[in-house]
């Protein structure tokens, strides 16, 4: 599903023209990345919590080239899903 | 930072960050998470734009937690690593990454070890340059300071100031009075005993050889004592002291009169034919004693002889002289030859140099008879 079927999809649930859905969707993905920037995880009930995770420097193997890289700190986002979402897709 | 975001508090937000209100950022929130699910339970990923890509994970290894796989939007990732986006991946070269770490660790921690470490010094610093200033001047003036530091007044001023500021000064100040003496004793065993065993092994070394060499020394005596030339050195020591009163010829009757007159004892020879004989002094030898006679063998030849008799062997030309009516050639004596050994007394010569000088004389002469 591209964005294009989700958006489509969204309007028919909540009945709202694509604009009000991208200004909405752009909102919610301001306020994802600001509090993931501030390393604060976003907890949806009944969804999940994305939980951002930062990884300090490191040196790594870079398996193309067979030599060490060293790889400057990284914030990296998780995705934990809730319990009825993962009930809903056992189901 | 590390706090979470709930439902109410993203409804907030986004509601402010829309400029709506809260039912529609709620309502709007509701059917946004619910169409995801929807989605991913029919099995589809669902791509959101700005946000990420939601994906059902088909890995059985994952678990239940890892059943649902976000893929954040790059516009997110890097807004989110917005902080670190100065930094980019950097090649190492193979065995610096230990160095590598710590240097990027060092400056981190540097202030934060700096800090206490100044704090201490300004307290300590003080103490330990005052205690130095009593030392050093005490070094400097010490041999001026032996004789003034006998008398009270030096000695309390140091001792007292430095209790009073620090504990420990004390125990410097009492061996200050007297280091003249002391130091240089206890430095000079020290340097020994530092530098250490090698000049101990050498003195030992040489002492030794030295005791070798005095009981070698005395082992050669005690063996040259008991070897037969011993004769010869008892004689050379009768022989200076009979030269001695000789040496003066003017004296020369009282040499004589005392010298058979120790002699006399055992001989029976009359004095009165010493006393007509006292002028030649030279010629006296056979007529006063009674003749020694030897036998030449064929190691013991004249030159022996007389080595035996007067301690040197040039003196044979004596022996000869007395003989020299048996004798011929001197070197063809034969054994068995019995000769008269004449009295050393009566040997020509006042010493043992004017003797040495007519033996040679005679010999020279006896050679040149039969050359």
């Amino acid at each position: 599903m591209d964005y294009k079927q989700f958006r489509k999809r969204l309007c028919e649930r909540l009945g709202r023209n694509s604009a009000d859905i991208d200004a909405l969707v752009e909102g919610l993905s301001i306020v994802l990345r600001q509090s993931c920037a501030e390393l604060d995880s976003v907890a949806v009930p009944a969804f999940g919590t994305f939980a951002p995770r930062k990884h300090a420097e490191a040196i790594v193997d870079d398996l193309s080239t067979g030599k060490k890289m060293l790889v400057p700190p990284e914030i990296s986002i998780e995705f934990r899903p809730g319990a009825m979402l993962l009930k809903r897709l056992r189901q | 930072m590390n706090n979470i975001v709930n439902l109410s508090e993203l409804i907030t937000r986004v509601a402010k960050v829309t400029g709506t209100d809260t039912n529609t950022a709620r309502r709007f929130l509701r059917g946004f998470f619910a169409t995801i699910e929807d989605g991913l339970a029919e099995g589809e990923s669902v791509s959101i734009k700005n946000i990420g890509t939601f994906r059902r994970n088909s890995d059985p290894l994952s678990g239940m937690s890892g059943a649902v796989v976000f893929i954040p939007d790059n516009a997110v990732s890097e807004e989110v690593n917005k902080p670190f986006s100065m930094f980019e991946p950097v090649e190492l070269a193979d065995g610096i990454e230990p160095a590598e770490l710590d240097q990027a660790e060092e400056p981190q921690e540097e202030p934060a070890t700096k800090e206490p470490v100044h704090k201490p010094e300004p307290e300590e610093t003080p103490l330990p340059e005052e205690p130095v200033q009593p030392y050093d001047v005490s070094a400097i003036f010490e041999p001026e300071a032996v004789e003034i530091r006998h008398e009270p007044a030096p000695e309390p001023i140091p001792a007292e100031d430095t209790p009073s500021e620090i504990p420990a000064a004390p125990a410097p100040p009492q061996p200050e009075p007297e280091p003249a003496e002391e130091e240089p004793a206890d430095e000079e065993p020290t340097e020994e005993s530092t530098p250490a065993e090698e000049p101990r092994r050498r003195s030992l070394l040489w002492l030794w050889i030295a005791i070798g060499l005095i009981a070698g020394g005395g082992l050669g005596y005690f063996f040259a004592m008991n070897d037969p030339s011993i004769p010869d050195i008892e004689t050379i020591e009768e022989s200076e002291p009979e030269i001695e009163p000789v040496a003066l010829p003017e004296v020369a009757v009282d040499s004589i009169g005392m010298a058979p007159a120790q002699t006399a004892a055992p001989d029976t020879a009359p004095v009165e034919a010493q006393a007509a004989e006292s002028v030649p002094a030279v010629e006296e030898p056979k007529p006063q004693k009674e003749p020694v006679y030897d036998t030449v063998t064929s190691t013991r030849y004249l030159a022996k002889m007389a080595r035996e008799y007067y301690g040197k062997s040039i003196y044979w030309v004596f022996i000869y002289d007395a003989n020299s009516d048996k004798l011929g050639d001197p070197n063809k004596v034969s054994p068995g030859t019995r000769v008269l050994i004449p009295d050393k007394e009566s040997l020509p010569g006042s010493n043992t140099a004017e003797r040495d000088k007519i033996a040679e004389r005679l010999s020279a002469d006896i050679q040149k008879r039969f050359k």
